[in-house]
């Protein structure tokens, strides 16, 4: 890749990377450190897509990964699965447009705020998610009901009206 | 003949499923929600909340795009670059290892034949009547061997740009 081509394409996926990255791990420091980590990764990756949508995706996948490393390093896998959402205070400070959305969004497990991040964010298909993932295509769907249906249910005990009838 | 309870089950999943919701959403993210959109939207209780969380996550994306840190490229860029010439370094393996030494001990050898040649006249005289020679001609295998190494480090270096 060269040097321009590069410029290009960090400049135009950081900030979308790194809100990624801040929101599934809850921890501004971490995302920047993961990103920038996701760069020096797919710069020494042995070839690279030439399609820049082909490209993001990669950066997304790499960059999940180390996310995902680095609380496997720190014994927190756990935190990975369905079992043990997070559940404790939002590491950002709510504001009155998103504040109720970020601090929903911070009681998910960090499976499910990826996953909705990346369908309802980045306007991922299934099968994109599922490679991204390394999850089962089939088994995206479900998942991404599931998470949907959980961030609904803390919206609405928060008092945030998502238009449901119930 | 489905009974009351499995047909309240299929009616649950129904309400929790809808074909289309995939591409209301896309429809959403890309600003292309039509009035036929809307109208299903409006009707349909799993697309109504698909839209709404994917609404309310566009703001907070939005708000976290807007917060980002700024960084200049080339942080990035040059670490790469670094870490790959690190990985090259570290690549030098024993057989690239032992073959510069050998050079180099051919070199020690034969330069030391044709600056201080009092110092081998004995060798010479007593177990090598020919040292002279054969210094001579490890200088050229060293001097042939030095132009090659040359000629793999500048292929190296351009390759590595």
């Amino acid at each position: 890749m060269t040097e321009q081509r590069f410029r290009q394409f960090y400049e135009s996926t950081y900030a979308p990377l790194w809100a990624y990255l801040a929101r599934v791990g809850g921890d501004h420091h971490l995302a920047e450190d993961v990103a920038q980590e996701a760069y020096v990764r797919l710069l020494r990756s042995p070839s690279t897509p030439d399609s820049e949508d082909e490209l993001r995706k990669l950066l997304y996948t790499v960059a999940l990964n180390i996310l995902r490393d680095h609380w496997r390093r720190a014994r927190r896998i756990a935190e990975w699965t369905e079992q043990a959402a997070s559940g404790g205070e939002p590491s950002t400070a709510p504001d009155e447009e998103t504040g109720d959305i970020a601090a929903a969004l911070e009681k998910l497990p960090p499976q499910q705020r990826s996953l909705l991040w990346l369908a309802y964010v980045e306007g991922y298909e299934h099968r994109e998610i599922a490679r991204m993932t390394s999850l089962a295509e089939k088994s995206i769907k479900v998942l991404l009901f599931r998470a949907r249906k959980r961030l609904a249910d803390v919206l609405h005990r928060m008092g945030f009206d998502t238009e449901v009838k119930r | 003949m489905i009974g009351n309870d499995q047909m309240h089950d299929r009616a649950r999943d129904n309400a929790h499923d809808c074909p289309r919701e995939p591409e209301m959403v896309a429809a959403a993210i890309g600003g292309s929600l039509t009035a036929a959109r809307r109208e299903h939207a409006e009707a349909c209780d799993v697309c109504r909340e698909a839209l709404a969380i994917a609404a309310g996550l566009e703001r907070l994306a939005a708000a976290s795009r807007e917060a980002a840190p700024t960084h200049d490229y080339r942080v990035a860029w040059l670490a790469a670059r670094f870490a790959t010439r690190q990985e090259r370094l570290a690549r030098l393996d024993f057989l690239s290892a032992s073959a510069l030494g050998a050079v180099l001990a051919f070199a020690l050898v034969g330069l030391t034949m044709l600056l201080a040649p009092h110092f081998t006249d004995a060798v010479r005289a007593s177990i090598w009547p020919s040292l002279r020679i054969v210094a001579l001609v490890l200088a050229g295998i060293v001097v042939i061997a030095g132009g090659l190494g040359v000629r793999v480090l500048w292929d190296r270096k351009l390759g590595s740009r």
